[in-house]
């Protein structure tokens, strides 16, 4: 793989034909993304964000254009290497954050390395640890033998940032991940999204229209009617960084 | 071993939504063993069990939705729902014989009670013996008759569009 990017869209065209309408949810889609870059997308609702990452996401194909994630041609790989490719490098965080409501909390975020591989009795035991840890980073270390319906929706988001990184992804797409989060809770989350960029150098692409966490981007861009662009004109260049203020004292 | 767990999972949390073909099974599994006719019957759990199959997957469509993303292949989501099929139905073929066997002893006691009072020969019990293997053949018989009805919705839960599924819904939707 060398110095080979870690994700390249050239050209990506995206078309949904209904009947007879056509709806070009993405047009002419550039990007580079590099590992341990934070890029986050904004726009307003039904412009494309979904869409775009369920592409880089490989849960759908595009219309036409090029994708590599790693060097890897999308296009090339069939419905199995697809699956492997996108279990073992890329965490998805869904804006519906479904969880099996079945499942404790810890067992969800277990879920991807069950269903993904057979892992020896101390792979398991190292898993469960990492999943413990990362539930306990984002402050349900008390709610992990609870099941989905007894956590609220902010907890439920919790759970399931933890289930996209316990593999250790090299890209993560978050389709608006903080949407039900609160102060502290947000806090958490970009904490250990910061630490999983600085020791794996895991890659983000975060859409969002949260303010706070278009500060800690390495990268914004706009997406306007299915067109990625620049950050808008009236987003400020820079930034006073959240995470350089003094942490308030807990109570 | 994963979908089997997940399957027993579901059933263990289903709040009741599994009742209705459970209890059909039952309903059917004890006629059987009482020596109704088979074909009707057999006929009756296949739609319960293809209805039931069928209803689960639609209203998890985004849990199933979840598990291909998370890298469950389509053969293992098949094998997750029919085997919640053959749980369902094993555990409702075992009621509606117990049930059965329940009532036939119950029989037994009202007959000799019944000779008691009435003399020999007013009341006459009939019924081939339940033998184990017989049992078997009508467990046998539920099962793939059951394994058979979920395979057609199964299959076609596997194969809905995993991006679609995932999609946001309306906030008056979301649940």
């Amino acid at each position: 793989m060398g110095d080979a990017p870690l994700l390249t869209l050239s050209g990506i065209h995206k078309v949904y034909r209904h009947g007879l309408s056509t709806i070009h949810a993405l047009s002419d889609i550039n990007m580079q993304i590099d590992a341990g870059e934070m890029v986050a997308v904004c726009a307003p609702s039904g412009h494309g964000k979904t869409t775009l990452l369920n592409l880089i996401g490989l849960l759908e194909p595009a219309s036409a254009g090029s994708l590599r994630i790693g060097g890897v041609a999308a296009a090339d790989l069939g419905e199995a290497a697809r699956r492997a490719l996108r279990a073992a490098a890329i965490g998805h965080v869904c804006q519906c954050f479904t969880l099996m409501p079945a499942m404790t909390a810890h067992d969800n975020v277990m879920l991807p390395l069950l269903l993904q591989r057979r892992l020896g009795r101390a792979a398991r035991h190292e898993a469960h640890a990492f999943a413990g840890e990362l539930l306990a980073r984002l402050g349900l270390a008390a709610h992990v033998h609870h099941l989905p319906a007894r956590l609220d929706p902010g907890q439920c988001q919790r759970v399931a940032i933890a289930r996209a990184l316990v593999t250790r992804p090299r890209l993560v797409l978050a389709d608006e991940p903080t949407s039900r989060l609160d102060g502290s809770a947000l806090r958490m989350v970009l904490e250990l999204f910061a630490n999983c960029q600085r020791v794996q150098g895991t890659a983000f692409v975060i859409s969002t229209r949260d303010q706070r966490q278009l500060y800690r981007a390495t990268r914004t861009l706009q997406l306007a009617d299915g067109r990625l662009g620049p950050r808008p004109a009236d987003f400020p260049r820079h930034l006073p960084h959240r995470a350089a203020r003094p942490a308030r004292v807990k109570a | 071993m994963t979908a089997a767990r997940l399957a027993l999972y579901t059933l263990l949390h289903c709040r009741g939504e599994a009742w209705p073909a459970l209890l059909t099974v039952a309903a059917a599994g004890c006629a059987l063993r009482l020596g109704a006719a088979a074909v009707p019957l057999l006929a009756l759990v296949a739609a319960a069990i293809t209805a039931d199959t069928a209803l689960r997957a639609l209203a998890r469509r985004r849990q199933l939705a979840t598990l291909r993303a998370l890298g469950m292949t389509q053969a293992g989501l098949v094998l997750m729902l029919e085997l919640e099929a053959l749980w369902i139905s094993a555990a409702g073929s075992l009621l509606g014989m117990g049930a059965a066997g329940m009532t036939a002893w119950l029989s037994g006691r009202y007959a000799i009670l019944w000779r008691m009072l009435h003399g020999e020969g007013a009341l006459r019990v009939t019924g081939a013996a339940f033998t184990l293997s017989a049992a078997g053949t009508l467990l046998a018989a539920v099962l793939g008759v059951s394994v058979l009805a979920a395979l057609v919705p199964a299959l076609r839960a596997a194969r809905h569009d995993v991006a679609l599924a995932l999609a946001p819904l309306p906030p008056h939707q979301d649940r």
